[in-house]
């Protein structure tokens, strides 16, 4: 993607609930606000001191507090509110159209020219994968997050807004909370950091039973080299079907050749003198085709737009928008 | 004509930059970690951060002692790691452990002159102390009243003082590491880590 400097991926044990999608999004978010130097502290405790701040003020309501503090404690209390209402609409968002792919956060003074750009491609959803909690999922995505220093920079940035763009499958007309920007373009300029999530989920094999052009054994089959006669072409029909009233669709389904071997593409001319009844020698497995993979295979973030072409989705834009403050 | 001041380090200045580190590194792992309550906590601008520093006086005068001894061991350059343990109160059980290693320069002495300025070492600090407080994202929390202790690794021939004992290493059983950043003053090398009891 142009632009983009950085890339980092990183692999759940399982699939995500759209939930858990929507909640890592917020604590990325959370992450990022203190990694970038927009807010003093981490968010949780930046509540917890702002918290207790209002609890003196309460019990000492003579003791006026600094006039700096007070536009601090104020600033503080701004973020606050505006976060929480961002992080509400996040899960708003996830919960109208769980099939959210993408979520993008700016940080500039406007969504179209950010000094940096967070891309967050989450996993897509599977209901046959084994859910993992968000406790587990965001211990183990922080753990490799914080180790390895993805969301820090040296470079310097001082205090600007934050916007958060989520892209939906056009389907979704609409997402509370968040406004449609038809023409949004995730921004080449600027820092640019990819963050590619992805899930250990089984996907299952689909029914392409190509094999590959080489010899295969059918067990049960004694070897034998003759041509075809009759009776022996009537023993082979039983063999590759097993009722005969499924023949008519055998006759559509299989082509035995001796050049070919093909289990799939019917010939519409199933001819059985051309069958061929010298069993081959053992050969190589059936070849899965690439869109099979096995049990426990990743679910690969492919590089396009959410999985989807551009035109199959859509960008929304959160109304909220932080603006970061330093002490 | 302007004059240029080259900054240096020397022996005892790295030592107190080193000192001065564990001081806000332990207070930020205390609050943090909320082995003390946040109320006894108070801010401190310092490395470019809003670090919280403890009010609580017995706190204050325990870590005076020790980070005190600490620099002298760091002037002597013989000490050889700090760590920070965090005991669960009611079965003495080590369920986090901040080890930072420390490598001293043998060859350094009081006329060494080291060409690194303070800013440089305290912009590597800054990185290290950020990476302490975000790792609040990922370790387990601490449900169970915890105390804390902190153990000094020294060479054989230091002097201890009478009121330190020898300890155990105060290893966590099942535990899983994470290496976190280094910083250096070229006397004094740090590299921290965090050790905890792995979770089902």
């Amino acid at each position: 993607m142009a632009g983009c400097s950085k890339q980092f991926e990183f692999v759940f044990d399982g699939g995500l609930q759209s939930s858990t999608r929507a909640l890592l999004v917020n604590e990325v978010i959370k992450h990022l606000l203190y990694e970038r130097n927009q807010i003093p502290l981490q968010f949780d405790f930046l509540r917890q001191q702002l918290a207790l701040a209002e609890t003196d003020n309460a019990q000492q309501p003579s003791t006026k507090p600094l006039s700096s503090q007070s536009q601090v404690d104020r600033k503080a209390k701004s973020v606050i509110s505006n976060l929480d209402n961002m992080f509400e609409n996040i899960i708003k968002a996830f919960e109208t159209c769980p099939e959210i792919q993408k979520a993008v956060v700016l940080l500039g003074s406007t969504p179209a020219t950010p000094k940096e750009s967070y891309i967050i491609n989450l996993p897509h959803l599977c209901p046959e994968a084994d859910n993992i909690s968000l406790k587990s999922s965001k211990q183990a995505l922080f753990q490799h997050l914080v180790a390895e220093q993805v969301l820090s920079s040296d470079l310097p940035l001082g205090p600007t807004n934050l916007y958060v763009v989520l892209c939906a499958p056009r389907t979704a007309s609409h997402l509370p909370g968040f406004i449609p920007k038809a023409s949004f373009k995730v921004p080449s300029r600027g820092h640019c950091l990819t963050l590619n999530m992805l899930c250990r989920q089984p996907t299952f094999a689909c029914q392409d039973l190509t094999f590959e052009d080489t010899e295969v054994e059918i067990s049960g089959i004694e070897p034998l080299s003759l041509e075809c006669s009759s009776l022996d072409a009537t023993v082979a029909y039983h063999v590759m079907s097993p009722s005969p009233e499924k023949r008519a669709r055998l006759q559509s389904q299989f082509h035995l050749d001796k050049r070919k071997r093909h289990l799939s593409n019917p010939d519409k001319d199933f001819d059985l003198t051309k069958i061929h009844f010298s069993t081959p020698l053992i050969g190589s497995t059936p070849k899965i085709s690439a869109s099979n993979q096995p049990l426990g295979s990743l679910d690969l973030y492919n590089g396009t737009n959410c999985g989807q072409s551009h035109s199959q989705s859509v960008w929304f834009q959160c109304s909220t928008v932080v603006k970061g403050y330093r002490v | 004509m302007a004059s240029t001041v080259k900054q240096c380090i020397t022996l005892k200045g790295s030592a107190a930059i080193v000192a001065e580190f564990f001081n806000y590194g332990i207070n930020s792992i205390l609050y943090q970690r909320g082995i003390y309550p946040p109320e006894t906590f108070t801010h401190q601008q310092q490395y470019g951060l809003t670090l919280l520093v403890t009010t609580n006086d017995e706190l204050l005068k325990y870590l005076k002692a020790v980070i005190g001894q600490v620099k002298d061991w760091l002037n002597e350059l013989i000490v050889q790691k700090l760590v920070l343990v965090i005991k669960r109160v009611d079965t003495n059980e080590v369920v986090e452990r901040w080890q930072f290693d420390i490598q001293c320069d043998k060859t350094a002495n009081e006329t060494t002159k080291r060409d690194k300025t303070e800013k440089e070492v305290k912009e590597e600090i800054k990185s290290i102390i950020r990476q302490i407080t975000a790792t609040v994202t990922f370790l387990p929390l601490l449900e169970a009243v915890c105390s804390f202790d902190i153990l000094i690794y020294t060479d054989k021939d230091a002097e201890v003082p009478t009121n330190w004992g020898e300890s155990g290493p105060h290893f966590i059983a099942n535990s899983e590491e994470v290496r976190l950043r280094s910083f250096t003053t070229t006397i004094h090398k740090v590299d921290a880590m965090v050790a905890f009891k792995k979770t089902d």
